[in-house]
């Protein structure tokens, strides 16, 4: 059966940005799943020019003809399908667009299409069951939010939705269900409990905040895990709902009150800024710590959300700790490959890229490569170990707990 | 009063396939309105969304945001500031082509004003001739005109050949050339090429007496080169077309032949600028409309995101204070 493109899937700003692709190159020359796939398909400039073939060859019939534009065929369509899931939406094509395409919403809305038309990885269907069934992307009991608890020497009181408190932290579901990084949620509850902040978490009734689902071009799937999440978080009477993973934090900050067509009544903060203000705010007790550190800007938390000092600050602040950069940074950072749920459309290539991020984190001479989210912390730990560089991947909460016990806090 | 069949027949056909064009667009126009637009319903009529899209045009326009818009669309938009914060070469064979091809734009707009449009309001030749600064685009073989567009033609050819290679000699390994991008480079260098050729055959087909180039005003009747014009008249400042049609004049052709290679050379060039303007839709092309608008219109977003962010931070540092 032919596939119809549904514009209604994109906006006009979305149909003008297409037009106003000038063809520079430009993304080709920065993508990083390009740089490692060397695949025609997978770069912006091919995922552009392929969907408006599609559209104009549908909607304008024998003057698209005559203009040359072909209608692709079955065969290109599915090459089409490969490359717009095999990218890890990170967003950098955006930052070198002479004409500034907003790309990220531009793939997630190809994504949208490419699902209605069936042509997406199998692995995501399952990654709709579970998000949907049992609201985490594990598959585990989502009783189990709280399983990193399990190992800790002292769990803070409350932890489990109480009533009042101004702070919920949400931990999201690689934090919660990941073993690998149980250590963050772990970390940044000590922290936040040794730095006297009235917090709680929502145990249990923490649902998968929808992002995978929504970056999957299965975003219509999200309403019910927002409405659930608001209204968990509204329940408690919290001010502020601080996140820990940037996709989370983005989720909430940006496309709840969009899904939801309200504000959501508290403050949603990525965990990196409520850090850098109780640092500021001398709240925390920050000891020595002799290390060459490199930091990571994850894409959700630097390009998507904008957030690149507050981390940065968080480092500098650290005595004794010797902070130097990569090679690409801030809004030119490279992906760490853990993004877009690419990782599910093709695990090697994402660990290519991963390569090439920890690569560029050895060569700063750094002992470890910092990150602030689970999910990058998780991908460059990965790939050190697949790559045998030594090299340790941490969570920035991680590092300022140590910084704390140093300092006797 | 004299009648110029050939510019006559050049207007009607001009206007007929602008005419078109502008329809083409209006039937494009319909189908981007497919899309969604903010504020309405996903499948409401595409005139409810035109009318939403043009009211937002027109909030922005009566904002705050119009300054930062304007700026972007002057900087990023038309002179490409990116561009030439990334790569001065490319920048400069970017302006080469864009640039010059805008202003000429420009000037054949108001030349189209001046030439056509004022004596068809009944305005005499004489008269429009001597009105101030546009008057003496009458005539394309005053001084500064032809040296004006001898200089645009040869910085567009010039850009067009820095784009050859680019793309076919050096081969930079980041584009990608595929038809859509060679019909448009050589409809581009046919343009430029066409151009001098069109300019040069005039010549000859305009001062060719005794089988001899021999320039001179009193040649053209007044309606064509009114005489307020021949104390600066000089087509020689068209350096390369007058170069070339010296040289082919010394063919020894009578008159006749030219104005018919002439008339020949300026068809096609008008075919060819006429298959640009239609190409230019469905093209790479494109983007030299919905590129300046949607650069400025994204940057303009850009800047408002972070000035939120720098605001919420002030806020809340002042909140903490």
């Amino acid at each position: 059966m032919a596939k119809r493109i549904d514009l209604k899937r994109f906006t006009l700003r979305q149909m003008l940005e297409m037009e106003a692709c000038t063809r520079c190159g430009e993304c080709i020359a920065t993508c990083p799943t390009y740089a490692e796939a060397k695949n025609e398909e997978i770069h912006p400039l091919a995922k552009i020019a392929t969907t408006k073939d599609v559209w104009k060859s549908q909607y304008l019939g024998v003057v698209a003809r005559l203009f040359g534009i072909q209608k692709p065929t079955d065969e290109e369509l599915q090459a089409f399908a490969d490359g717009v899931f095999r990218c890890t939406l990170c967003a950098r094509c955006h930052e070198v667009c002479p004409v500034q395409i907003d790309t990220r919403p531009l793939w997630i809305a190809m994504r949208e299409q490419l699902v209605e038309w069936k042509l997406y990885p199998e692995k995501f269907d399952m990654l709709r069951e579970l998000v949907t069934t049992k609201h985490n992307i594990s598959g585990d009991d989502n009783s189990n939010r709280m399983v990193w608890t399990q190992n800790m020497d002292h769990v803070p009181a409350g932890l489990d939705r109480r009533e009042g408190a101004e702070t919920v932290y949400y931990a999201g579901c690689v934090g919660s269900m990941y073993p690998r990084v149980y250590s963050v949620p772990q970390s940044l509850a000590q922290v936040l409990e040794r730095s006297g902040e009235d917090f709680t978490m929502l145990g249990g009734e923490e649902w998968c905040c929808g992002f995978p689902l929504e970056i999957a071009g299965m975003g219509h799937e999200m309403l019910a895990l927002a409405r659930h999440n608001v209204e968990a978080v509204r329940e408690l009477g919290a001010r502020r709902l601080v996140a820990t993973c940037p996709s989370c934090y983005h989720t909430w900050a940006h496309e709840y009150p969009r899904i939801l067509d309200e504000p959501l009544g508290f403050e949603v903060l990525h965990s990196t800024e409520l850090l850098a203000d109780l640092v500021q705010e001398d709240k925390i007790r920050l000891g020595r710590i002799e290390q060459k550190v490199t930091y990571h800007d994850p894409c959700d938390l630097g390009r998507t959300s904008g957030i690149y000092d507050a981390p940065r600050d968080v480092l500098k602040a650290i005595p004794g700790l010797e902070f130097v950069e990569m090679a690409d940074i801030r809004e030119m950072s490279l992906c760490c490959g853990g993004g877009g749920d690419a990782e599910m459309a093709d695990a090697e290539l994402t660990a290519s890229v991963a390569r090439r991020r920890i690569q560029q984190a050895q060569d700063t001479g750094a002992q470890v490569v910092v990150s602030a989210c689970q999910q990058c912390v998780r991908t460059l730990a990965e790939s050190a170990r697949k790559n045998k560089i030594r090299l340790k991947a941490m969570d920035i909460s991680e590092l300022v707990l140590q910084s704390m016990t140093a300092g006797g806090d | 009063m004299h009648l110029d069949t050939r510019l006559t027949v050049f207007w009607i056909a001009h206007l007929i396939m602008l005419g078109l064009w502008v329809l083409l667009m209006v039937y494009l126009l319909s189908i981007w309105l497919k899309s969604r637009v903010p504020r309405t319903w996903a499948s409401a009529p595409w005139w409810r969304k035109l009318i939403f899209a043009v009211a937002y045009v027109v909030q922005v326009v009566f904002s705050c945001k119009l300054w930062p818009l304007l700026k972007s669309f002057i900087l990023d938009g038309l002179l490409q500031r990116r561009l030439f914060q990334k790569n001065k070469l490319r920048w400069i064979t970017h302006m080469m082509v864009f640039g010059s091809f805008l202003v000429m734009g420009v000037l054949s707009t108001v030349t189209g004003v001046v030439v056509e449009f004022l004596p068809l309001l009944g305005m005499d030749p004489e008269k429009v001739a001597r009105i101030p600064l546009i008057g003496q685009l009458f005539h394309a073989d005053v001084w500064w005109v032809a040296l004006v567009n001898e200089l645009l033609g040869l910085v567009l050819l010039g850009g067009m050949m820095m784009v050859l290679y680019r793309r076919f000699i050096k081969k930079d390994p980041q584009l990608r050339t595929g038809p859509i991008d060679n019909t448009i480079i050589l409809l581009l260098t046919l343009i430029a090429l066409s151009g001098v050729f069109t300019e040069t055959f005039r010549l000859l087909a305009d001062f060719t007496v005794n089988g001899v180039l021999a320039p001179a005003p009193e040649l053209l009747p007044l309606e064509k080169y009114p005489k307020a014009l021949y104390d600066v008249f000089g087509p020689q400042w068209g350096f390369v077309g007058y170069g070339l049609a010296w040289l082919l004049g010394l063919a020894r052709l009578g008159q006749p032949i030219w104005n018919v290679i002439y008339n020949t050379v300026f068809w096609l060039h008008f075919v060819i600028v006429s298959a640009l303007l239609y190409y230019l839709p469905f093209s790479r092309f494109a983007h030299v409309i919905a590129g300046p608008v949607v650069v400025a219109h994204n940057t303009m977003l850009d800047a408002e995101k972070a000035r939120h962010r720098q605001k919420a931070r002030q806020a809340k540092e002042a909140g903490a204070v």
